[in-house]
């Protein structure tokens, strides 16, 4: 399978060697400051034993794109190329095996590169109004900014990442469109990531998202099938999504009906999958100002978020596994921790300045835990730019239960220089 | 297009533009070639709705009608005044002759137009301007609140395949020290990569 895949693709790339191209990408260099508070320890770093977090971390990473494409083909591909001084905080982990790793760095050094195949795919046309897609391709699906529910297909979106959601699926899709009406995407998935692990077919996954454009409205349906038996973060599920312009604002939503949860509860000191039907949703608005202020406004209702009991189970499972096995075994996300989010977006684009002013407010009404994170981004030139980013975790009752107790890092600023050719 | 602010100039954007008319709808597709920061990223206004195409991202995102007032790249043109949108100023005006005026020593009509009920340009009025030997346009005057907001000059007509087109058009703005140049480097009329096919959102996913 996996040497068909590499002719087929080679093959494909060879099309295209007198096509148009494309080549650009970016030089980013950051430096991360924490604000220290509690010496870094939560829950999930007690005494920072785990991450072993310094105040003041300098990271760097090159971002490439090479395009090309013709009439008939288009090919695209990006990569990430990062430099972490990770080595060291491999060195002292508390759990078993600790020995080998660092054997391991002692190896190859303290400090990691790494290749990140973010895109890596074909599109041909077959017919007119019919596309087949091949390769490491990003599927963009529903319209919410700090979350997707009705999104299935890709690894859960987090409002705090924003750059996750460049890294595509390993995928093989069929693409029907008729006019600027309607899309029909039918989506064969691999669980797994390719090079690394080779397939069974009971690692595929399907997925088909059917798109209705109409005057003033799009309607989206999508829909995720699992083949493996076994149970996994992976199930089925049926989603639904809408965008509506009303008096000048995009009013939209989305739904999903899921055959169980994606994350695990702890039931009986066990982690474990729910198997009820679960349902997630989301509302927002979004409006755009004269004065070029853009306001996004969101509520989401997380079925697969813990209640206030569903925490306190898991905080005694986190220092349970921390006393067991050395390192406490996390299974929260943020943002997606409790069951009711509001999220609060607002841009302001000062164009006479070459700056644009941003605000990220995300608010758990469940356990009152309040994220803000304003940004500043200058332009220094055509090529030029400089992000500083503050983000802080707040919250405003005493209360062992919310995510700015598990979060070791609680406050931190961003400087971050990018250099795009 | 070159934007001036404050008497400096930004980075020249360097756009691509097609525009058809399908069924009496009008169809548009900008997509900016430069600077870097704006590479592949693309406007598509199929008459009155607007998707644009991210390229750091590759996403496209449908905005919502109030974003069609608003600025388009920080020019002193709106999204509207880039793509006209809608089925034409036939559709979206109500045209008055007002009168007779010279505009740079030439005869002009004036011509007054008021927003239909269909228009989201969010204008207050238009007053157009004519030549009266050739009907070209020379001048647009926009209104807003009673007071003149920006006004689009038009210049260097050229002829191309029996159409004379303007290949300078400058909008300035009043409320503030900014004006921006649109400068047509070449034009193709009945172009044939001007194709119904790339007036789709999926094709607007593939720019680069």
């Amino acid at each position: 399978m996996k040497r068909i895949f590499i002719l087929f693709t080679i093959i494909q790339i060879s099309r295209l060697i007198y096509a148009d191209t494309d080549f650009g990408g970016s030089a980013e260099i950051s430096a991360l400051g924490l604000i220290p508070q509690n010496e870094y320890s939560s829950p999930t770093n007690p005494d920072n034993q785990i991450m072993q977090l310094g105040d003041v971390n300098i990271n760097s990473s090159m971002l490439f794109r090479l395009d090309a494409w013709d009439d008939l083909t288009n090919f695209e591909s990006m990569f990430k190329i990062s430099y972490y001084p990770i080595g060291s905080l491999l060195y002292n982990p508390p759990a078993p095996g600790a020995e080998l790793v660092k054997e391991m760095i002692d190896k190859v050094g303290e400090n990691i590169i790494s290749l990140d195949i973010y895109r890596l795919f074909i599109d041909f046309s077959l017919f007119e109004n019919l596309t087949v897609s091949i390769g490491r391709k990003p599927y963009f699906i529903g319209y919410g900014y700090g979350w997707n529910p009705s999104d299935n297909l890709n690894p859960l979106k987090d409002p705090a990442n924003p750059d996750a959601e460049l890294k595509g699926l390993d995928s093989l899709s069929l693409l029907w469109s008729y006019e600027n009406l309607l899309n029909l995407e039918v989506i064969t998935a691999l669980n797994k990531e390719i090079f690394k692990m080779g397939v069974n077919y009971s690692d595929l996954a399907f997925a088909a998202n059917l798109s209705v454009i109409l005057d003033g409205i799009e309607l989206v349906t999508t829909s995720y099938l699992n083949l493996n038996d076994e149970r996994s973060s992976k199930v089925n599920s049926l989603g639904f999504a809408f965008k509506k312009d009303l008096f000048g604002m995009g009013i939209y939503g989305e739904l999903i009906l899921l055959d169980g949860s994606r994350n695990q509860f702890i039931l009986n000191s066990t982690p474990a999958y729910k198997e009820d039907l679960t349902t997630s949703f989301l509302v927002g608005a979004e409006y755009l100002f004269e004065s070029d202020t853009n306001v996004v406004l969101e509520y989401y209702f997380n079925g697969e978020g813990y209640s206030r009991d569903e925490r306190s189970s898991y905080e005694e499972f986190l220092e349970l596994t921390y006393q067991t096995y050395g390192y406490p075994s996390v299974l929260h996300r943020d943002s997606n921790y409790t069951k009711q989010y509001l999220l609060l977006n607002i841009n302001q684009s000062l164009y006479d300045y070459n700056t644009t002013l941003g605000l990220a407010a995300i608010y758990s009404i469940d356990s009152t835990n309040l994220m803000l994170a304003p940004t500043i981004e200058l332009e220094i030139s055509e090529n030029m730019n400089i992000v500083i980013t503050y983000s802080g975790q707040l919250d405003f009752v005493e209360d062992d239960l919310t995510e700015f107790e598990l979060s070791p890092m609680k406050q931190m600023y961003n400087l971050s220089f990018k250099y795009s050719f | 297009m070159q934007i001036t602010k404050n008497g400096k100039e930004l980075p020249k954007q360097v756009i691509n533009g097609y525009s058809t008319n399908i069924d009496g709808a009008n169809y548009s597709l900008s997509i900016y070639r430069s600077p870097k920061k704006m590479k592949g990223n693309a406007n598509l206004m199929i008459g009155d709705d607007l998707w644009v195409k991210f390229a750091s991202t590759g996403r496209v995102r449908k905005l919502s009608s109030s974003a069609k007032k608003n600025s388009s790249g920080g020019s002193d043109f709106s999204y509207v005044d880039m793509g006209s949108g809608g089925e034409g100023m036939a559709f979206n005006y109500d045209a008055k002759l007002v009168g007779e005026v010279k505009v740079d020593s030439v005869e002009n009509y004036e011509i007054e137009l008021i927003p239909t009920q269909n228009n989201e340009s969010g204008y207050e009025k238009l007053l157009i301007y004519i030549t009266k030997n050739e009907y070209l346009y020379t001048q647009i005057k926009y209104f807003k609140d009673n007071s003149n907001i920006k006004t689009l000059t038009f210049s260097d007509y050229r002829d191309v395949e029996g159409v004379k087109y303007p290949f300078k058009m400058s909008m300035k703005s009043h409320i503030k020290e900014s004006v921006t140049e649109l400068l047509t480097t070449k034009i193709e009329f009945n172009s044939e990569k001007v194709k119904e096919s790339i007036f789709n959102t999926n094709y607007l996913k593939k720019i680069k």
